[in-house]
């Protein structure tokens, strides 16, 4: 006979040393052995990060709701802390930027943009690509996506780190990320207002057509536009600099995969996927329960909040076979590097577009890159590279 | 139940093939079969399918 508990123990802290200097170790011992575990940290949340147990609950919206308590005082960003139906206005409202088409008309300036990057990096033999290429990279991309002069991506990316509390560099500074939650919001605003004023299409101009959209007669009010517009301006390259590190310091770390990527290049696409499974830098997702719910032999109280650990889901053996091994051609259909459910990323294939065509411009102009030092690693709240030195030839 | 899938739109994320497995399956060839009249006892998890597209492309006509 199982025992069910509520009983809130505290199990890890996903957010501090000792789970920090091994994160997807952590996360491998709580999948045997807890699989529910409970931390007390900030307000305390429970942590799925078992496959099955995340897979259920992502695709349960009704009961796994989006609608957390907010991290700043003034309110939510839609849409990933909202709830159907109003999510699927936001997500109506935003789609059609995001096809096929849209993505296939950004990749020839993404790709200037890499080689803009690369170049230097490459005629010098090598240096730091997380610092000089995957940092500032990205967020010039973003930039081009939205419209907006590549050189305010330096500031993008300054207050996208800042407004990050829980970065361990930094330790606990809210007033910092208040403040650059403040610069985000203000030029978010600004941009808003300077659009409105010249008259673009709506189907080419994402910021224009958020603001003239318009679903059952009701139109998005300015705050709701301009929180989708600051989210673009820090969501649409955090993880992506995480990304371009981890798919650029896997391949300098396997001969073996390198070699055959260099042959052919049709195989880069899957290979950033399994990268990106094997080490998922977007970690976690937060949700908060409308009632309650049993795991295992855990009962989860309505009100309690939880993480999922994509990065966990991803490493579980019980769902992937050798899921310790970097295999290029495995089927990652089921990764959940992306997140799951109606709240899976929006922007994964500008993104995966972005670090293809940086692959393959940093192929076309060398014959082989190698590490040239340890790389250093951020672990929390995303898993990342915030040095990684690499030679080239 | 009626649905429709926008194929155009369809990317291949397979998100609709794990929120309803009897209605949405992968063809192999990067885009999804399925089937147009499910029974009225999947209208649920088709909910849930037609809510976790990514590109929107799952329409529920009736």
């Amino acid at each position: 006979m199982t025992q069910t508990s509520t009983m809130k123990t505290v199990d890890w802290d996903p957010t501090t040393a000792p789970v920090t200097d091994d994160p997807l170790g952590w996360q491998e011992k709580m999948r045997d052995e807890r699989p529910t575990p409970w931390t007390d940290n900030g307000n305390g949340f429970w942590s799925l990060v078992r496959y099955d147990d995340i897979a259920a609950a992502a695709m349960n919206a009704k009961v796994f709701s989006s609608e957390i308590t907010p991290r700043f005082a003034d309110g939510r960003v839609p849409p990933v802390e909202v709830d159907r139906p109003r999510h699927t206005v936001f997500r109506r409202a935003l789609t059609k930027y995001f096809k096929r088409e849209a993505i296939e008309a950004l990749e020839p300036v993404t790709r200037e943009l890499a080689v803009k990057r690369l170049q230097p990096l490459i005629n010098a033999g090598g240096g730091d690509f997380a610092a000089d290429f995957a940092y500032p990279f990205p967020a010039e991309v973003i930039c081009a996506f939205l419209g907006i002069p590549v050189e305010d991506a330096v500031d993008l990316k300054r207050w996208a780190g800042e407004s990050f509390i829980y970065r361990p560099d930094r330790e606990n500074k809210p007033e910092l990320a208040q403040r650059a939650e403040e610069n985000l919001t203000r030029y978010a605003e600004n941009l808003i207002a300077e659009r409105s004023q010249m008259n673009l299409d709506p189907d080419e101009d994402m910021i224009t057509g958020l603001t003239e959209f318009e679903y059952e007669g009701r139109k998005l009010t300015r705050t709701e536009v301009g929180r989708v517009v600051r989210l673009m301006l820090s969501a649409g390259h955090n993880n992506t600099t995480s990304s371009t590190g981890i798919t650029l310091m896997k391949i300098a770390e396997n001969p073996e995969i390198q070699k055959a990527l260099r042959a052919d290049y049709s195989l880069i696409p899957n290979a950033i996927l399994e990268f990106l499974r094997h080490e998922s830098p977007a970690m976690t997702s937060r949700r908060v329960l409308k009632e309650d719910i049993q795991i295992g032999d855990q009962v989860l109280s309505a009100g309690d909040e939880v993480m999922f650990f994509w990065s966990s889901a991803n490493r579980d053996g019980h769902h992937f076979e050798n899921v310790d091994e970097i295999d290029i051609y495995r089927d990652n259909t089921s990764a959940m590097t992306f997140g799951w459910g109606p709240h899976r990323c929006l922007g994964l294939s500008i993104a995966l577009m972005e670090i293809r065509v940086a692959v393959e411009e940093l192929f076309d102009r060398t014959k082989w890159i190698e590490p040239a030092g340890v790389p250093e690693r951020m672990t929390w709240e995303r898993l990342g590279v915030t040095k990684l030195p690499l030679s080239v030839r | 139940m009626k649905i429709h899938v926008d194929m155009d739109a369809c990317d291949g994320h397979a998100q609709c093939v794990f929120a309803a497995p009897n209605v949405f399956a992968l063809d192999g060839k990067g885009k999804v079969n399925y089937v147009a009249n499910p029974d009225e006892s999947e209208r649920e998890r088709v909910m849930a399918a037609a809510d976790a597209c990514p590109l929107l492309a799952i329409e529920i006509l009736e």
